[in-house]
């Protein structure tokens, strides 16, 4: 087996003896994000029940399973979420990298909604929910960090959903890898080489596309000169050429994103 | 609102679609957001209709419901609540009556709808913590919806714990209810977006007191085919299909389901498309191309 580690995991220089804690995360000004203040970490690390590492192909939690209050981050590694659909096909709801929460669609469930997988090795957190709840109730500023965590997951989410509706295959191609390059730009890493985590079948099958179509737009976008690919490393070349094509060569709707952004 | 009336009367066809979007796309920011709207005194939450559904729910007591709220506004039908760039103050809003549609930018800077928002359902949750909304929110019928300061769940509030957890249950549903939307966009054909998304109207509808069987439609046919990625000419002809088949029962924007179960088939993917092709394939739908089988071919 052929594995390329992320440079995420080497990055997070999962071999350090230290003890692991949110101080010497790499990814704790993402999960934790500026709001909080260095000194108030060890709130959030006695909320941490566990840390352990996750192999992959293994399964962080199944669909039905019971969710024992518990709640999910990535140290490192990437994950990806998916439902069972009633013929038992695998239909991918999103990708996770470090820093990033899983299990947060089931709060207040005893079963959990979808199943997530590791799609690389992972370092997990282990939150417990209900000492997490606890400390929002003592804590202004606690209660607030989860109310924006939510609501940034939920907004995340309709981002995500607000992909499928727009436009052309290659325009949600591209706003993907827009996304992910961006993605591995905040977690330290270069926004112009990375290794893509996930198959092509899974960017499919989260874009809606085929495993082939994908294929063919990687192509597509390698003879326009905007990306490099070989295997699943992937090269960005012209980010300012794959903007355009993200937002569908319309010239007219370019200042428009400017202004928003 | 001129536009917007046009956009729901006109010809939904998808030229005169196309050229509403270009009228749309400039929405410039405005912070005007008050004055636009009737303000009415705040209502104790002990009294309002919704309570069972609403925030208070929780149990957090008719004492405390009243401070929750701030102001209440009325929105005229097709008027903004707020827009993309207004500020958020710290603001989310709870529909007391009426409802509501959600315009997102998509990749390209265009809005396009992104839900609609019934009563007691909460509008600006994607926005807490940030300064500025992100989201559009238009209202389709003349509606009422009651200010909350999101950090009320903290501050004041005698039971805030209960509430806090009530209101982070809220959040996480709407996030799973977003997931289930976008699940719903992927390869999926066209009649099962539209049954499930009829199923999940009447869910809606039954979790607030209203018949789950029969229902006024709030949505034009151009926004239900826009939520769901397709056009409205083929949501027309579905919802003709659906009630040729004797699923529902239709006359004009008043829809009874006749057939749950039957509807709930189709999302399945069952006893369609046997006899009849996929609807999907006749036209060459340009949102909805994601249905399509793809071709590899560009």
């Amino acid at each position: 087996m052929n594995h390329h580690p992320s440079p995420i995991l080497l990055a997070a220089g999962a071999s350090t003896n230290a003890k692991p804690s949110c101080a010497n995360c790499r990814a704790n000004h993402i999960c934790l994000r500026s709001d909080v203040p260095v000194e108030n970490y060890g709130v959030f690390d006695r909320m941490v029940q566990r840390r352990y590492t996750l192999l992959r192909g293994e399964h962080l939690f199944q669909m039905n399973e019971p969710v024992h209050d518990r709640l999910y981050v990535l140290r490192s590694g990437h994950s990806k979420t998916y439902h069972l659909d009633s013929d038992g096909q695998q239909r991918i709801s999103g990708f996770q990298m470090s820093g990033e929460f899983l299990g947060l669609d089931a709060i207040g469930l005893r079963q959990q909604r979808g199943a997530a997988l590791a799609l690389s090795d992972c370092e997990v957190c282990e939150i417990s929910h209900r000492r997490l709840q606890q400390a929002a109730d003592q804590s202004v500023p606690v209660g607030a960090w989860l109310r924006t965590l939510l609501s940034k997951e939920l907004s995340r989410q309709q981002n995500a959903t607000q992909l499928l509706r727009s436009g052309r295959a290659e325009q949600k191609f591209a706003v993907f890898l827009l996304r992910l390059s961006w993605c591995f730009a905040e977690r330290g890493g270069t926004p112009d080489s990375f290794h893509l985590p996930m198959t092509r079948q899974e960017i499919g099958d989260f874009l809606g596309l085929t495993a082939a179509t994908i294929s063919r737009l990687l192509l597509q976008f390698k003879r326009a000169a905007c990306v490099d690919a070989c295997g699943r490393d992937l090269v960005v070349l012209d980010h300012a050429g794959l903007r355009a094509i993200a937002q569908g060569g319309d010239a007219a709707a370019a200042p428009a994103q400017r202004q928003r952004a | 609102m001129k536009r917007l009336n046009a956009a729901r009367q006109g010809p939904p066809s998808r030229r005169s679609r196309a050229a509403v979007w270009r009228k749309m796309e400039p929405l410039p920011p405005t912070r005007a957001l008050p004055g636009e709207h009737k303000i009415l005194s705040a209502f104790g939450c002990a009294r309002c209709l919704a309570r069972g559904t609403c925030l208070p729910a929780c149990g957090a007591g008719a004492a405390g419901g009243g401070q929750l709220v701030g102001r209440r506004l009325r929105v005229a039908r097709d008027a903004f609540l707020y827009r993309s760039g207004d500020a958020v103050n710290g603001l989310f809003y709870a529909v007391r009556y009426g409802s509501f549609k959600t315009y997102r930018a998509d990749a390209g800077g265009r809005p396009r709808l992104a839900g609609f928002q019934l009563g007691t359902d909460m509008l600006g949750l994607d926005a807490i913590g940030l300064r500025q909304h992100s989201c559009t929110v238009v209202a389709l019928e003349d509606s009422e919806v009651c200010e909350v300061a999101s950090d009320s769940m903290h501050t004041k509030h005698q039971h805030n714990a209960t509430l806090q957890r009530f209101f982070h249950g809220v959040l996480s549903k709407e996030i799973a209810r977003e997931q289930y939307l976008a699940m719903l966009l992927r390869n999926t054909r066209a009649d099962q977006r539209l049954a499930a998304f009829l199923l999940h109207l009447s869910w809606r509808y039954a979790a607030r007191g209203y018949s789950a069987s029969q229902f006024r439609l709030a949505m034009s046919r151009i926004d239900i085919a826009d939520l769901l990625g397709l056009t409205p000419e083929s949501v027309s002809r579905l919802l003709y299909r659906f009630k040729q088949r004797g699923l529902i029962d239709l006359q004009g924007r008043d829809i009874s389901l006749r057939d749950a179960a039957g509807l709930k088939a189709v999302v399945v993917g069952e006893g369609e498309g046997d006899a009849t092709p996929p609807p999907t394939t006749i036209p060459p739908p340009r949102r909805g191309a994601e249905t399509l089988p793809d071709t590899g071919q560009q």
